[in-house]
C-alpha cells in the first residue's frame, strides 16, 4: 500500500483560501509518489490507459484546488483515491449511457488483444480481466478495492461511499458472475 | 488452462483475479507530468469530434501526398523515369513507424527514438534512452503499436572502431508502446529478458507478429573463423523474460549466419518469424575457403552459395541451429555469371515473410548483368534489371517485381514491410549512378509504381549504399 509523508505535504498547505505555490509544490510531490499506482487502479476499472491518466489528472487538480480547504492534510492520499475511483465510475456510466456496446467492446477486447497485452499479460488473466471488463461497474469496483487495494470491507466502504453490506453482495455477486462469465466461455 | 478456473474456489478465483490485476497493474510504471490546470470540459463531445475529425483528416493528408509527392514510375522491364503526373499516395501501410535516430555529429550513436507517422513523416513521439545507455536496435511487430528495444552501456560505436566491428557490450530489452493521441504517446516498459551475455554480439533480433516472443541471435566473434566463436540462436518469453528456446551451432568453417543488414544498429532484417509464428528465418553464406578473415561481411565474390534456413521454433533446444532444413537457395552465386538471378551482399539479410507463411519477399536481390559492376553505362536498351524476389518453402523461386533501368551502375529495391497479401512493400529504391554519385528513395511500391515518401531520418542521411537499414521498424 502507499504512504504518505503527511509532514511534507503538511508544509506545503498555504494560509489562503486559494491555491498558491505551496500547494502546487506539494500536490506535484505527491503526485510524482503516488500518480503511477493511481493510475495502475484507473487502469484496471476502465481498461484504458489514456482515459487512466486522464482521471489521475482530473483527480490531482481536484485536490490542487481543494488544497486550501482540505482540513486534514493527512487524508489527502486517501481524497485523491475517492477521487480516482467516483471519475472511473463516472466515467463507466458515462460509456455506458454513450454506447451500449461496452460488454461487445469489452469481449472484442478479449478476443483481439493487443499486442502489449499479448506480450505482458497471460492468456489466462486476459480473460479474467475481460471478465471484469464485463461486470457493472460498483462490481468492478468493489473488487479492484479488495482484491487490488488489499482495503478492509470498512475501508472498501468508506471509499465507495456505500454501506459495508452493500460491500459484501457486491463482492460475492461480482466474483459469482466472473465465474459464470468464464464457465461460459463469455471472457 | 483457465477451464480449471470455474473449478477454483471463491478464494481461489479473488485471488487469481488479483493476480490479474497485479499483472496489468504491472504494464504502468510511469506517469505523465502533471497539469495543474483544468483539462477541457468538452471533452466528450471533442473525442466525439475527433472520429470524424480523423478520417477526414487523414483524407486531407492523402489528397495533399498525392499533390506533393515526388513520384517515381518504374515499369516492369521499362526504363527509371520520373512520372509524367503524380500518382495517388498509397494507402494499406502501417500507420506508424519508430526509428534509432543518430545525434548530429556522432552518427552511429542514437540517442533517442523517433515515432512517426508512415505518409506525412509528421514527429508523434520521441523516447530517450535511460541515463547512460544508447540505443541498439529496434524490431516491431505488425500492429504498429508494440516493439522491443535494447539498449547497451556507452556508445554504440566508439569513434575508433572499425566499421566492421560490432559492439559487445551486454544489451537490456525493453517494450516500446504506441498510444498515438493519448497523453503519452510513446513509453518504454523494462523487460525481464536477462541482458545478453558480455563478450557477445547481437546478430539479429525479431518481435513474433503476436508479440509475445523475442528470437535473438548471439555471436560470439569469430563463429566462422575459430572455434573459439560460437553461435546462439534464442527465443525469449517477452512477458516472463524466460528463454523459451536456445539453439547452437558448432564451428562453422568459411560460413556466415545471420548475414547483417548495414549499419551498427542490431540487426533486425537478418532473422525473420514467419507470418504465423511458427518458425524462424535467416540467411547462410557458404564463402570460398580463407576468404573470411576478419568477421566483415564478405565480398560478393567469396560466396558460393547463399541459402534462406527455416528453423521450426518447436524444435528443441540443442546444438542443432545448423539441421535447420533449407527453405531456398538463390540460383546462382555471384560469381556465376551465367546465372540469371544474382544475389547482392544484402540478399540474404532482409526478410519479410507475407501473410500465408510461405511467400517470403527476399528483398535487395539484383538481377542484373554480369558487366553492371563495371559502372559503364550503356546506351541503347536497358539492360539492368533489379526487383524483389519471392520465394515459397517449396523452393520454387519467381520475381515478384522486376523492373528494369538503363542508367549507370547498381541499384536494388530494399522492402522493410510487406502487406499481408504481399501486394504492397515500403521500401528503399536505391541507385548508384556512378562511382561518386547515388540516390536513395523511400517510398510505396505497388503494382509497379514506386511513390516517394518522407524519407525516415535514420535512413536519409546515408549517402548511396549500404544504408542502415535496422534502424527503423514498423
Amino acid at each position: 500500500m502507499d504512504t504518505l509523508d503527511t509532514g511534507t505535504y503538511a508544509r506545503g498547505r498555504p494560509p489562503g483560501g486559494t491555491p498558491g505555490a505551496d500547494a502546487a509544490a506539494a500536490v506535484t510531490a505527491l503526485y510524482e509518489q503516488h500518480a503511477v499506482s493511481m493510475i495502475r487502479i484507473a487502469l484496471i476499472m476502465l481498461g484504458d490507459r489514456a482515459a487512466a491518466e486522464d482521471v489521475v489528472q482530473d483527480a490531482f487538480f481536484g485536490l490542487y484546488r481543494r488544497w486550501a480547504r482540505l482540513e486534514d492534510p493527512d487524508s489527502a492520499l486517501t481524497y485523491v483515491r475517492s477521487a480516482v475511483l467516483n471519475a472511473c465510475r463516472d466515467a463507466l456510466r458515462q460509456r455506458t449511457r454513450r454506447d451500449r456496446r461496452d460488454r461487445a467492446a469489452a469481449t472484442a477486447w478479449q478476443a483481439h488483444p493487443s499486442a502489449e497485452a499479448v506480450a505482458l499479460i497471460s492468456e489466462d488473466h486476459r480473460r479474467i480481466l475481460a471478465g471484469v471488463r464485463l461486470l457493472p461497474g460498483r462490481q468492478r469496483e468493489a473488487l479492484v478495492c479488495r482484491f487490488f487495494l488489499g482495503l478492509s470491507e470498512d475501508e472498501t466502504a468508506r471509499a465507495m461511499g456505500i454501506s459495508k453490506g452493500t460491500v459484501k453482495s457486491a463482492t460475492s455477486r461480482a466474483v459469482s458472475a466472473l465465474r459464470r462469465l468464464l464457465k461460459e466461455g463469455k471472457c | 488452462m483457465l477451464g480449471d478456473h470455474t473449478d477454483l474456489d471463491d478464494s481461489a478465483l479473488t485471488s487469481e483475479t488479483a493476480a490479474a490485476m497485479r499483472e496489468l497493474a504491472s504494464t504502468v510504471t510511469d506517469a505523465p507530468p502533471l497539469r495543474l490546470s483544468p483539462r477541457l470540459r468538452t471533452a466528450p463531445s471533442r473525442r466525439r469530434w475527433a472520429a470524424w475529425i480523423t478520417p477526414l483528416a487523414a483524407a486531407a493528408a492523402v489528397i495533399t501526398l498525392a499533390i506533393t509527392l515526388v513520384t517515381l514510375k518504374i515499369s516492369p522491364n521499362g526504363p527509371v523515369v520520373p512520372a509524367a503526373k503524380p500518382a495517388p499516395a498509397s494507402g494499406g501501410v502501417p500507420t506508424y513507424y519508430a526509428e534509432l535516430v543518430q545525434e548530429p555529429g556522432n552518427p552511429d550513436n542514437p540517442d533517442q527514438i523517433q515515432v512517426r507517422q508512415t505518409l506525412t513523416g509528421t514527429l508523434i513521439a520521441t523516447v530517450n534512452p535511460p541515463a547512460g545507455t544508447t540505443f541498439a536496435g529496434i524490431t516491431g511487430t505488425a500492429d504498429d503499436r508494440t516493439f522491443v528495444v535494447d539498449t547497451q552501456p556507452g556508445a554504440l560505436q566508439g569513434p575508433d572502431s572499425s566499421p566492421n566491428q560490432q559492439s559487445v557490450q551486454p544489451r537490456t530489452w525493453y517494450l516500446l508502446r504506441l498510444s498515438p493521441g493519448s497523453a503519452r504517446p510513446a513509453s518504454l516498459t523494462p523487460l525481464r529478458i536477462p541482458p545478453s551475455p558480455a563478450g557477445t554480439a547481437v546478430m539479429g533480433m525479431a518481435l513474433s507478429p503476436d508479440g509475445s516472443k523475442l528470437a535473438a541471435a548471439f555471436e560470439t566473434p569469430g563463429w566462422g573463423i575459430s572455434p573459439a566463436g560460437s553461435m546462439t540462436l534464442r527465443v525469449y518469453s517477452v512477458r516472463t523474460g524466460a528463454v523459451v528456446r536456445s539453439w547452437t551451432a558448432p564451428y562453422g568453417k568459411d560460413r556466415y549466419l545471420f548475414p547483417p543488414a548495414a549499419g551498427f544498429a542490431d540487426d533486425n532484417l537478418s532473422l525473420a518469424w514467419t507470418r504465423d509464428g511458427t518458425a524462424l528465418a535467416f540467411g547462410e553464406l557458404t564463402l570460398a575457403p580463407g576468404l573470411v578473415n576478419d568477421g566483415a561481411l564478405p565480398p560478393p565474390h567469396a560466396l558460393t552459395r547463399v541459402e534462406i534456413l527455416e528453423l521450426p521454433a518447436a524444435t528443441p533446444s540443442g546444438p542443432n541451429l545448423l539441421s535447420a532444413p533449407v527453405a531456398f537457395t538463390f540460383p546462382g552465386a555471384a560469381q556465376d555469371t551465367s546465372a540469371d538471378l544474382s544475389c547482392g551482399e544484402a540478399a540474404t539479410t532482409d526478410l519479410v515473410f507475407t501473410a500465408d507463411g510461405q511467400l517470403l519477399c527476399g528483398g535487395s536481390a539484383m538481377i542484373r548483368d554480369p558487366g553492371s559492376l563495371s559502372g559503364n553505362c550503356a546506351s541503347g536498351p536497358p539492360w539492368y534489371r533489379f526487383g524483389l524476389l519471392e520465394y515459397s518453402t517449396s523452393g520454387a523461386a519467381r520475381a515478384l517485381r522486376q523492373y528494369t533501368s538503363n542508367c549507370e551502375g547498381q541499384a536494388a529495391l530494399l522492402p522493410l514491410w510487406t502487406s499481408p497479401s504481399g501486394s504492397t512493400q515500403l521500401g528503399l529504391l536505391g541507385r548508384q549512378e556512378s562511382a561518386t554519385e547515388s540516390s536513395l528513395a523511400f517510398g510505396i511500391v505497388r503494382d509497379g509504381t514506386f511513390t516517394a515518401l518522407p524519407t525516415p531520418a535514420a535512413l536519409d542521411s546515408q549517402e548511396g549504399f549500404p544504408v542502415p537499414l535496422s534502424y527503423t521498424a514498423w
